[in-house]
């Protein structure tokens, strides 16, 4: 009967853990990645755009969303 | 075949408020663990500075286990340092690729740690059972409600009453949790706190917020949700925290 | 983490722990196109959007019809056409083999208008 109690405890403490680190906190780049057969293709950023990994993946690399928009010649917005 | 060891990466945990003319941040890290025991290291721009540990991305596991240690650590540097928490798996290659961005967003960064320095995230769940509710709500409130026409015997009217009844039950319960949240609200004031609530994110959860208040408040956002509770039997409320601000960062970075 | 962080709570958490154990997807930030469920995968995104709109078009609909100003033959009307939406969206389901739970992935602030 006490078991139940701390598991539901601990169950809780995960649920609440888990949401902040994994949905929660600064953001580098954005949250969803579609890949096929392990190849990162597509994503899909917090407000649902799309744009190519390679865009996303200079990014990361430290230049800015107008450099990238240069480089990847799109008009997708961050 | 490539021998060579994988790439070390950087792990970024948090972006710390910094201002101490003494840096002793690397002084208070090496007291502390990363996840599996790695090591904390800061790197700093002006008045913050980020901590980070050195993985091989490849060979990161990004599992439950891990991500649960990644957040102990960040606790632990939170007892010593107001700091915004990094979501988990925010890598960067280099040291400088760290420092630029700390550079690229100083200001950013400064601005929303001084909007939550000394205090403390907390997180409020309210639970309810929608039949319970509607026991309650019926018992309680008087409810005025226009009858579908008498003619019900067409499949598609059925089905029409049903998600009319459906509908109504639900705006129901959502006069409901306005009634909480406005209840919540009252104390919140009291307390100077920063707010986001939500109402019915899922079917069992009336009400969820995160609430930002001065650590020395604790003890009476604890008493104000035991208050609450008793006015209202028939919902559970769970209240978690100190959480650092995870739910507090406004940054947008550049 | 050591600390537990549960403040306050009356009795135990077992009645929600069903709630809980809904939450245990974390993987869904990922979403995975294997050439196993690569059809799935997709369908997932797509069905999950438009089960979206219809929910939003039904709860319009019912405001509609709660408010009073519609005749009984535009309720019949709205009726049929609401419930073949749901019957189509069934089928989808049913074809791309998904349930409810499945597609329930948060999608953000668009979660919100649920």
């Amino acid at each position: 009967m006490y078991d139940n109690v701390v598991d539901s405890s601990r169950d809780m403490t995960l649920l609440e853990v888990l949401d902040r680190v994994l949905n929660k906190g600064v953001i580098l780049v954005g949250d969803l990645v579609i890949s096929v057969a392990d190849i990162d293709l597509v994503y899909v950023g917090v407000k649902l755009m799309l744009s190519s990994v390679e865009t996303m993946e200079q990014l990361k690399d430290g230049k800015t969303p107008a450099e990238v928009k240069r480089i990847a010649g799109t008009s997708d917005e961050f | 075949m490539n021998f060579n060891k994988p790439p070390m990466e950087k792990l970024i945990y948090a972006i710390l408020l910094n201002k101490s003319e003494t840096d002793n941040l690397q002084q208070v890290l090496s007291g502390m663990a990363g996840i599996d025991k790695t090591a904390l290291n800061p790197i700093s721009f002006g008045q913050i500075s980020a901590v980070y540990g050195n993985f091989s991305k490849s060979d990161f596991a990004a599992n439950q286990a891990v991500a649960i240690a990644f957040a102990g650590v960040i606790d632990e540097v939170a007892k010593h340092y107001t700091l915004l928490p990094m979501r988990f798996g925010s890598f960067m290659k280099t040291s400088d690729d760290i420092a630029k961005m700390l550079e690229q967003n100083h200001d950013g960064f400064l601005q929303n740690l001084e909007k939550v320095e000394n205090k403390f995230e907390f997180g409020l769940k309210v639970f309810g059972d929608s039949t319970k509710i509607q026991e309650h709500l019926k018992a309680t409130t008087p409810v005025e409600e226009k009858p579908l026409s008498e003619n019900e015997g067409s499949k598609f009217k059925i089905y029409v009453n049903k998600k009319l009844q459906a509908h109504r039950l639900e705006e129901r319960l959502l006069t409901f949790a306005d009634t909480i949240v406005a209840e919540i609200t009252q104390y919140l004031k009291q307390m100077e706190a920063t707010s986001k609530i939500r109402k019915m994110a899922s079917e069992y959860i009336l009400v969820d917020g995160v609430f930002l208040i001065k650590k020395n408040q604790q003890q009476q956002l604890v008493d104000a949700i035991g208050a609450l509770q008793k006015q209202y039997p028939e919902i559970k409320f769970v209240l978690t925290g100190p959480w650092p601000p995870y739910n507090f960062v406004e940054v947008k970075l550049k | 983490m050591s600390d537990d962080k549960i403040l306050f709570n009356t009795g135990s958490l077992d009645e929600i722990s069903d709630i809980l154990g809904k939450f245990d997807d974390i993987e869904n930030s990922k979403l995975k196109l294997t050439p196993d469920n690569a059809d799935s995968g997709l369908a997932k995104l797509v069905l999950t959007l438009v089960e979206l709109i219809r929910k939003l078009v039904e709860k319009q609909a019912m405001r509609r019809v709660d408010g009073g100003s519609l005749t009984e033959e535009e309720i019949e009307r709205l009726g049929e056409t609401l419930w073949k939406l749901e019957m189509k969206m069934e089928e989808l389901k049913k074809h791309f083999n998904l349930t409810d739970r499945d597609l329930n992935i948060n999608l953000g602030p668009l979660g919100d208008l649920m």
